[in-house]
């Protein structure tokens, strides 16, 4: 189960961790669809090569990709601002 | 010596200034927010054109820069040596694909020319099955090991990947066990892994045997097992998008309430950083023994597999991500610099093979199979069974290794599965595999390696297509 969640005003969080390519890019895809303009997604994932292609995908459909983290050896949580 | 040690200082200084430097994401913004050491810093970005894509991803690798150098003046030499080799070689973007191929190629043409096989896989799984079913007393019906695990060359090449890859993956502190969220992803792997099995016993050979080792040592079937790779891998992409459909629903803002990712950040302790020990232990244990028994040949074969392991691990070297995401899948581009790595790869492995069977150094025939409509379909089975199962032949073995559950159950699936297919195949052998063509004796040495080049330039050509063709949108 893909957990989606409001964290606050305009901001919510999808963690992908478990799942492997494609699927982080495919579910920040559909989250990223239930936004507005401007709200952020924060994108939890343990997958390494998500790091690369989460990124890039959302840059690839024109969202701004504010930050990259490594929150804990083995997981990463990648900020995303919806155009 | 001072002025060396200065001279590295600034270096370092000059490393933490850059990173300082806000890098444009490919995007259309004109500014990016990078946040360092939990301080977001916004100044007008510049564009930098080289590596375009890992440009995001880089941000990540100098905050630790900085935060590991840590401008410690009481910090010694090896202390900056040791990261360097971690921001160089352990870093958290891996190494660019292009690397990953050339290098997997050069390990390939040292492989033939040192343990007189390419690098392959499924021959190790074949073995190890063949001891579980001789453990539980059902040697009967797959037939006994040739030799054990550490003294059968594919088998220790299977062993020094998993090796590597966990040694990569712990260095460069990506090492975790990752459980799937939902079971039906245990069930992906048993079926994905049967899948494999059955396409590697027709296809003769996993995407290596089969297809990139196979290209390599100059023989037709890799050509053929390419054809099926790409529509499996393409099939495959239909089932994710169906299994990603399906789960649409799941993905439904359900809370408003602030739950604790908070917990998610807790930085500090890495439980599993204590873990480098296990593989420098298996690989001294290995190596004594190896010398012990003055079987040098094998203990070479182990490095190969490590080579390859840590080149895989680190350059997410994903076959099956190649071949699902070819046509319009969601990580296209990925897939494209993965396939170009390969056909770099394969050039270099050609060229080598080209060489040491031409010279005579290794027997022509070495590891030419044969060829018929069987590969094909067998790349089909497999092609669908990697996406299915989340990694190919190499991939499981090396995100076994990072710590995916998925994989174990995948690699453990392939294993008892093997032996199954290879003795039910034996009896319809005679019709279901073609003649072993071996390309140079059928066109002569020269025109056989120019009429191989051609084939891999035109495979280019269709990937630059399809490049073009996602750009052009």
């Amino acid at each position: 189960m893909v957990r989606f969640e409001k964290i606050g005003e305009g901001k919510y969080v999808l963690d992908v961790s478990g799942y492997v390519c494609p699927y982080p890019v495919i579910y920040t895809r559909k989250a990223i669809a239930g936004l507005k303009s401007g709200e952020v997604l924060e994108v939890i994932t343990d997958n390494p090569p998500s790091c690369e292609n989460v990124p890039r995908a959302a840059n690839e459909d024109g969202h701004e990709v504010m930050s990259i983290e490594r929150v804990e050896k083995g997981v990463w949580k990648i900020v995303i601002r919806k155009r | 010596m001072g002025v060396l040690i200065r001279s590295l200082r600034a270096m370092q200084v000059m490393i933490v200034e850059y990173a300082r430097c806000p890098l444009k994401a490919h995007g259309n913004s004109s500014h990016l927010t990078i946040s360092i050491n939990k301080v977001s810093i916004e100044r007008k970005a510049y564009r930098l054109q080289w590596r375009e894509t890992l440009l995001t991803p880089i941000t990540l690798l100098y905050n630790r820069a900085g935060s590991e150098l840590g401008m410690d003046a009481k910090r010694g030499f090896t202390h900056y040596v040791r990261s360097r080799i971690r921001e160089e070689v352990f870093n958290a973007i891996g190494w660019p694909v292009w690397l990953g191929g050339i290098l997997l190629g050069v390990v390939n043409v040292l492989s033939l020319a040192w343990a007189l096989k390419p690098f392959t896989i499924f021959t190790g799984y074949l073995n190890w099955g063949q001891h579980i079913y001789g453990l539980v007393g059902l040697s009967g019906f797959v037939g006994l090991p040739k030799s054990n695990p550490l003294f059968e060359m594919t088998s220790v090449g299977d062993i020094g990947l998993l090796v590597g890859a966990f040694t990569a993956a712990i260095l460069s502190h990506e090492f975790r066990i990752r459980k799937p969220q939902r079971s039906i992803e245990y069930l992906e792997a048993v079926l994905g892994g049967i899948l494999m099995s059955s396409g590697v016993v027709l296809a003769i050979g996993c995407n290596w045997g089969g297809f990139f080792s196979a290209i390599t040592v100059l023989s037709l079937h890799g050509f053929l097992m390419l054809i099926g790779l790409i529509i499996g891998g393409w099939l495959g992409l239909l089932y994710v998008k169906w299994r990603a459909e399906r789960t649409l629903n799941l993905i439904e803002i359900t809370s408003t309430t602030t739950l604790g990712t908070s917990s998610k950040s807790r930085s500090g302790k890495n439980p599993y950083s204590a873990l480098i020990i296990t593989p420098l232990i298996v690989l001294t244990v290995l190596v004594l023994y190896y010398v012990s028994t003055d079987s040098y040949i094998y203990m070479g074969g182990l490095f190969i597999g490590i080579a390859v392991g840590v080149i895989l691990q680190r350059s997410r070297f994903c076959f099956a991500t190649a071949f699902r995401d070819l046509i319009n899948g969601p990580e296209v581009i990925r897939s494209l610099r993965l396939q170009k790595g390969i056909m770099l790869g394969l050039l270099i492995g050609v060229t080598g093979s080209f060489i040491l069977k031409y010279k005579g150094y290794i027997d022509p025939l070495l590891y030419v199979n044969p060829s018929s409509f069987s590969n094909i379909i067998g790349g089909i089975l497999f092609g669908l069974g990697m996406v299915i199962a989340g990694g190919c032949a190499s991939g499981t073995l090396w995100r076994a290794a990072e710590g995916h559950v998925k994989s174990w159950i995948a690699l453990i699936t392939m294993v008892i599965s093997y032996p199954v297919f290879m003795s039910l195949i034996k009896s319809y052998a005679s019709w279901i595999y073609g003649p072993k063509i071996f390309i140079p004796y059928v066109l002569d040495w020269g025109l056989g390696l120019v009429t191989i080049y051609v084939m891999i330039f035109a495979y280019l050509t269709f990937i630059m297509y399809l490049e073009y063709r996602f750009h052009r949108g």
